[in-house]
């Protein structure tokens, strides 16, 4: 269990590889925005937040019916993992969101369907953390967080799609935003696609590298546990 | 003036603050990543020892 398996080194050293390239790319081979300036070149890592945070709920939903019919820990582990690294990465979304708002919209927050039901999502996956630290048996947290994790990922379709459904003023970046008054689409120079697009590649590489090693501290947890019912006896 | 008015916004303050709070809690976590496995790993070891 303490040995480190080859492919996820090369994970870590991919992704610090591929981090580096892809810094180099959002701020010296992407040209600078010409109304928004240069903070602009948050927007290339906010929406790889939005993406890994995502992918990191729905494999907890994945993780959550593997274990409601297996019954097997291990998948209790895989969606804990899930949850906590697309946690983090929902926060960052959020918090950078907010950081380009203030210099183009001039606020910190506005009551935008596109923050509101994010930031519901971000809450429900708090929740979900702080209620199964609550439960002390194992098989039942496992099964709390299963359910929790499927129902709790309504959340995330609904941020997604707030912007296409409900009037906003947040831009639509995959898929063009319409006219009177909805929202509108980023447009992009080539260079910048390719800032864009490495970047939503490089977030993927280090979320699997992240949620990999949480799901080996998890393995740990679930030892120790085991250990102290056994030091208990 | 008109040169003024076309220049993009100076907006370098508010990246570097977006990109503090990027790279900040992406290294704070992978550092509570690996400062949670040292502590488990002690943890083992004394539970293990308890057990022998």
């Amino acid at each position: 269990m303490n040995e480190k398996p080859k492919m996820l080194t090369f994970f870590d050293w991919a992704s610090v590889i591929l981090l580096l390239v892809a810094s180099y790319l959002v701020f010296f081979f992407a040209p600078m925005e010409a109304v928004m300036g240069n903070v602009q070149r948050v927007f290339y890592f906010h929406v790889s937040m939005a993406w890994i945070g995502s992918i990191g709920f729905l494999l907890a939903v994945f993780a959550g019916i593997a274990y409601l019919k297996t019954k097997d820990r291990k998948w209790d582990i895989v969606g804990l993992a899930g949850i906590e690294v697309g946690l983090v990465f929902a926060f960052i979304n959020i918090v950078t969101g907010s950081i380009w708002a203030r210099p183009i919209w001039n606020t910190w927050w506005t009551w935008d369907p596109r923050l509101v039901t994010a930031t519901i999502a971000e809450l429900v996956y708090i929740a979900y953390i702080m209620l199964r630290a609550g439960i002390d048996d194992p098989n039942r947290r496992a099964r709390f967080g299963a359910v929790y994790a499927i129902i709790g990922f309504v959340s995330v379709p609904l941020s997604f799609f707030s912007i296409r459904i409900w009037r906003t003023i947040h831009p639509i970046v995959i898929g063009a935003g319409g006219e009177n008054g909805e929202a509108v689409d980023m447009q992009m120079t080539g260079d910048m696609r390719i800032a864009f697009f490495f970047s939503l590649f490089t977030f993927t590489v280090v979320a699997i590298s992240l949620v990999w090693h949480r799901i080996r501290l998890g393995q740990l947890q679930d030892k120790v546990e085991q250990l102290k019912v056994k030091a208990n006896m | 003036m008109l040169s003024l008015l076309l220049a993009p916004a100076e907006t370098t303050d508010y990246m570097i603050l977006g990109f503090i709070f990027i790279y900040g809690p992406t290294f704070l976590y992978v550092w509570s990543l690996i400062s949670r496995r040292k502590n488990l790993l002690k943890d083992i070891a004394i539970l293990e020892e308890m057990d022998n």
